[in-house]
C-alpha cells in the first residue's frame, strides 16, 4: 500500500492521525448503481453538467464514515440514500488508518449498508473486525469536524474573496468550528427577557399600588356598598310605588270617569228637565194661543151666524144667482123696452102725422097722443122703477156678494183658526209626547246611575293618593340622584381600583420576576463565558494559524507576498460585540500589502494557505481534503491557474478529492500535471485520477451515474 | 469540539453552569431549532 503525503507531510502535520480512503465501492447509493473509484493523491471528479453525481461520491465517504450528510450533518432519508427500485444501499471504503501520530499506518475497511428497515455497519482495522464499529467511528470520526475541517466548497472561496466582513467572519468561524458558539451567544440574547422583566416589574408595582389604594379606600368601598344597597332598596321601593301609583291612577281615573258619568247624567237630566220645562212652557203658550184662537173662532162664528142669517136656510150662492138672474131678466126686459119710448115717440109722431096707431102691445087701436104719452109716462115710470129695481138688485147683489165674500172669508178664517187650533193641538200633543219621552229618558238615566257610589268616588279623589305617591316617588328620585352622584364620585376616585379577584396574582409575578432575573443573569454569565471562550479560541487558533501559514506560503512559493497573518478585530457597538477577521499581508520589506491589492492568483494562494492552516490546527485534522465545486471559486484565469498549481503541490501533503464542472480547470490541471522540469521529470510527483460522471437513464427510467476515466488515460506517479 | 469544552470549563466558575452551557453548545451542533427550543424552556424557567 502506498502512503501518500510521505509520512503525512511536512513538519506541522507530521504528528497527525487519521484516515485516508484509497478506494470506494458504491452500490445503489443515490444515483450510483454499482461503481468503484480509486483515489490517488489527487482525485478529480468532473462532469459537464450539474447533478451528475460528483458530490455524491463525497457524500458516500461521509456517509460511510459517519452515517450523516456532508453539507447539513443531518440524517438522510431512505429515499435519498437507497437508489430507486433497490432494496438497500451499500458503501465500502478501503483505506489507510493511523490511529495516533506515533503509530504505523494500517489497513482500514468500512462497510455500511442501509436497508429500508435498519442498517448494518462493519469496520475492520488491519483485517480484524472492530467490536463496536459505531462507537469506534463516532470517536474516531467526529461528523461535524470531518465536515468542517475536511470539506471546502468553491463557494466558500468565493465568499472569502468577495463576501462582506460579516459573511467572511461567519465562514471562518465555521471553518474554525466555533460558529456554534456565536449561534449560542445570539440565542442567549436577553433583550426580550429584559423587556418582559420590565413589564413584570411594572405590573408588580401596579398591583402593589392597587393594593395600597384598595386598603386606603376600604372605607370608601364600604360606603360604596352601603350606597349601592340603599340605591337598590330605593329602586325596588320605586318600582313598588310605581305599581301602586298605576293602580291608584286607575282607581282615580275610574272615579273621575264615574263622577263624570254621574255629572253627565245629571247634566243630561238637567238638560232634559229644562227641555221638559220648555215643552211645558210651549204648551202653556199653545194653550194661551188656543184660547185666543177659540175666542177668535167664536167671534167669527157669531159674525158668520149673523151673516148667514141674511141668507136663511138657503145657499148664498143660489140666492145671489137668483138675484143675478132676476137682474138679468130685468135688464133684458129693460133692454128690450129701451125702444118703447122711441116707439111711442114714433107712434106719437105718427099720430101727429095723423096716423092711426094701435097699441103694439094690447093692440088697442086708435090711440091718442095723450094715451101714448100716458103710456110713455107709465112706461117710463115703470121703466124707472125697473131701473131702480135693477139698481136695487145690483146693490143687493153687490151686498150679497160682499156678504158672501165676507162669509167665505170668515169661513176661510174660521177654517184657518180651526187649523191653527188643530195645529196647536197637535203641537201640544207633540210636546206632551216629547215631555213623556224626556221623562222616560230621565227615568232611564236615573236608573243607570244607581250603581255609582258617588260618595265613594269623591272620597277616592279627595284622598289624592296619586299625588301623595308622586310626592314620595319624587323624594325617592331625589335621593337616588344623590346616591348616584355619590357613587359616580366614588367610582371616579376608585376607577383604577379593581376588585380583589381582578388583581393579578402577585406571588406569581414575583416568581416570574425572580426567574427572569435569574435567567437573565445566567444568560449574561453564559454570554460572557462564550465571549471569553470565543476570544480565547480565536486567539489560540489564530496563533497556531499564524505560526504555520507562512510555511504554506513558502511551500506554495508565492511571489511578492512574504508573510500573512490573520487577526481578529473586535469592537463593542451598542452593547453588541462586533468582530471581523483581517488578513494582513506583508511583502519582503515588511510593507503592508492590502489583500484587495493582490492579484487573483496571489489571493487564491493566500486563501489556500489559510485554509490548509485552518485544517491543520483542527483537533481532528485529516490528511484528506474534499474540495467541492471548484468552478464556483470565482477565480479568473490567473487565479485558476494558481489554484491548479497550488492544489497540485498540495497533493503531496494531502489527499485531495476535487469535484469540478469546469473544462478549463480540467484542461489546466491536465497541462500542469504533465509539466516537466528541466531534467525532464514531472514537476508534480503525485498519483492522479481523473473521472468523469455522467447521468444516464436506464431502461426503467431511473437515472444512473456512470463513471469513466477521463479521456482513458491513467496518470500514475513513477514512484 | 474538545477545545471548546476545555475552554468553557476553564472559564466557568461552577460545574453546573459548565454542564448546562455545554449542553447548549452540543444542541447547537445538532440543530438550531433544537437550540431555540431549549433556550425557550430556559426562559420559562424550566
Amino acid at each position: 500500500m502506498r502512503l501518500t503525503a510521505g509520512d503525512f507531510g511536512i513538519k506541522h502535520i507530521a504528528n497527525k492521525r487519521g484516515m485516508i480512503p484509497t478506494q470506494v465501492h458504491i452500490k445503489n447509493f443515490m444515483s450510483y448503481s454499482d461503481n468503484s473509484l480509486r483515489f490517488g493523491d489527487l482525485t478529480i471528479i468532473h462532469s459537464k453538467k450539474a447533478g451528475a453525481g460528483k458530490t455524491s461520491i463525497l457524500e458516500a465517504l461521509m456517509y460511510a464514515f459517519t452515517g450523516k450528510t456532508l453539507r447539513t450533518l443531518g440524517d438522510l432519508r431512505i429515499a435519498e440514500i437507497i437508489r430507486r427500485l433497490a432494496d438497500s444501499a451499500n458503501i465500502q471504503v478501503d483505506g489507510i488508518y493511523k490511529p495516533n501520530p506515533q503509530s504505523e499506518p494500517t489497513s482500514l475497511f468500512i462497510e455500511r449498508t442501509r436497508k429500508k428497515r435498519g442498517s448494518d455497519l462493519s469496520v475492520r482495522i488491519g483485517g480484524e473486525e472492530v467490536g463496536d464499529p459505531k462507537t469506534f467511528l463516532e470517536q474516531e470520526i467526529d461528523a461535524k469536524s470531518f465536515s468542517r475541517m475536511t470539506y471546502i466548497n468553491g463557494h466558500d472561496i468565493l465568499q472569502l474573496l468577495r463576501g462582506t466582513p460579516k459573511e467572511t467572519a461567519l465562514l471562518f468561524d465555521r471553518l474554525f468550528g466555533i460558529d456554534v458558539l456565536e449561534q449560542v451567544k445570539t440565542a442567549l440574547a436577553t433583550r426580550g427577557m429584559k423587556n418582559e422583566l420590565k413589564q413584570v416589574e411594572e405590573k408588580i408595582s401596579d398591583v402593589q399600588e392597587m393594593q395600597r389604594l384598595m386598603s386606603q379606600h376600604s372605607g370608601m368601598l364600604a360606603e360604596r356598598q352601603e350606597n349601592e344597597q340603599r340605591a337598590q332598596e330605593l329602586r325596588e321601593l320605586r318600582e313598588r310605588l310605581n305599581e301602586e301609583l298605576d293602580q291608584v291612577l286607575i282607581a282615580e281615573q275610574n272615579a273621575k270617569d264615574s263622577l263624570r258619568r254621574l255629572q253627565d247624567q245629571k247634566n243630561r237630566i238637567d238638560e232634559t228637565t229644562t227641555k221638559i220645562s220648555m215643552f211645558r212652557e210651549r204648551n202653556e203658550t199653545v194653550d194661551r194661543s188656543m184660547e185666543s184662537e177659540n175666542v177668535k173662532l167664536n167671534g167669527v162664528e157669531e159674525i158668520l151666524v149673523d151673516l148667514l142669517d141674511q141668507f136663511g136656510e138657503e145657499d148664498p150662492d143660489s140666492i145671489i144667482e137668483v138675484k143675478k138672474q132676476r137682474k138679468e131678466e130685468m135688464y133684458a126686459l129693460l133692454q128690450s123696452q129701451e125702444t118703447v119710448p122711441t116707439i111711442i115717440d114714433s107712434l106719437i109722431g105718427k099720430i101727429e102725422s095723423r096716423e092711426d096707431v094701435a097699441c103694439p102691445v094690447c093692440g088697442k087701436e086708435h090711440l091718442s097722443i095723450e094715451e101714448l104719452e100716458e103710456m110713455k109716462d107709465q112706461f117710463e115710470g115703470i121703466h124707472e122703477e125697473r131701473r131702480e129695481h135693477i139698481d136695487f138688485l145690483t146693490t143687493e147683489i153687490m151686498n150679497l156678494v160682499a156678504t158672501n165674500k165676507r162669509i167665505e172669508k170668515l169661513k176661510a178664517k174660521k177654517r184657518g183658526i180651526r187649523e191653527t187650533i188643530n195645529r196647536m193641538l197637535r203641537e201640544k200633543e207633540d210636546n206632551l209626547r216629547q215631555i213623556a219621552n224626556l221623562e222616560e229618558f230621565i227615568s232611564s238615566i236615573q236608573d243607570e246611575s244607581v250603581d255609582i257610589d258617588e260618595d265613594g268616588m269623591e272620597q277616592i279623589l279627595d284622598e289624592k293618593k296619586s299625588s301623595e305617591i308622586r310626592g314620595r316617588l319624587s323624594s325617592i328620585d331625589d335621593e337616588l340622584s344623590n346616591l348616584q352622584r355619590k357613587l359616580s364620585e366614588a367610582r371616579s376616585e376608585m376607577r383604577n381600583i379593581p376588585e380583589n379577584n381582578e388583581l393579578p396574582n402577585i406571588e406569581r409575578l414575583e416568581d416570574r420576576r425572580q426567574r427572569l432575573q435569574f435567567t437573565i443573569e445566567k444568560f449574561k454569565r453564559f454570554r460572557g463565558i462564550i465571549s471569553e471562550t470565543l476570544r480565547d479560541i480565536r486567539s489560540r487558533i489564530l496563533e497556531e494559524i499564524n505560526t504555520i501559514i507562512n510555511d504554506y506560503l513558502n511551500f506554495f512559493e508565492i511571489s511578492v507576498v512574504n508573510s500573512v497573518q490573520m487577526k481578529v478585530i473586535q469592537k463593542q457597538l451598542s452593547g453588541e460585540m462586533l468582530y471581523r477577521y483581517d488578513i494582513l499581508v506583508k511583502d519582503s520589506q515588511s510593507r503592508d500589502l492590502p489583500f484587495e491589492s493582490l492579484s487573483t492568483g496571489q489571493k487564491a494562494t493566500v486563501l489556500l494557505a489559510l485554509l490548509m492552516s485552518i485544517n491543520d490546527v483542527s483537533a481532528n485534522a485529516f490528511p484528506l481534503l474534499l474540495f467541492d465545486e471548484i468552478q464556483a471559486c470565482g477565480l479568473d484565469d490567473e487565479g485558476l491557474m494558481t489554484m491548479v498549481q497550488m492544489l497540485s503541490t498540495l497533493a503531496t501533503l494531502r489527499n485531495i478529492v476535487i469535484t469540478s464542472r469546469s473544462e478549463d480547470f480540467i484542461n489546466k490541471m491536465d497541462a500542469e500535471l504533465l509539466r516537466v522540469n528541466e531534467d525532464g521529470n514531472k514537476v508534480h510527483d503525485i498519483s492522479v485520477r481523473i473521472y468523469e460522471c455522467q447521468l444516464t437513464d436506464t431502461e426503467q427510467g431511473v437515472p444512473k451515474t456512470e463513471i469513466t476515466r477521463y479521456d482513458g488515460n491513467e496518470r500514475e506517479s513513477s514512484q | 469540539m474538545n477545545q471548546i469544552e476545555e475552554v468553557i470549563r476553564e472559564k466557568t466558575e461552577n460545574e453546573e453552569d459548565a454542564e448546562e452551557l455545554m449542553e447548549l453548545v452540543n444542541t447547537a451542533f445538532e440543530s438550531n431549532s433544537a437550540l431555540m427550543r431549549k433556550i425557550d424552556r430556559m426562559k420559562e424557567g424550566e
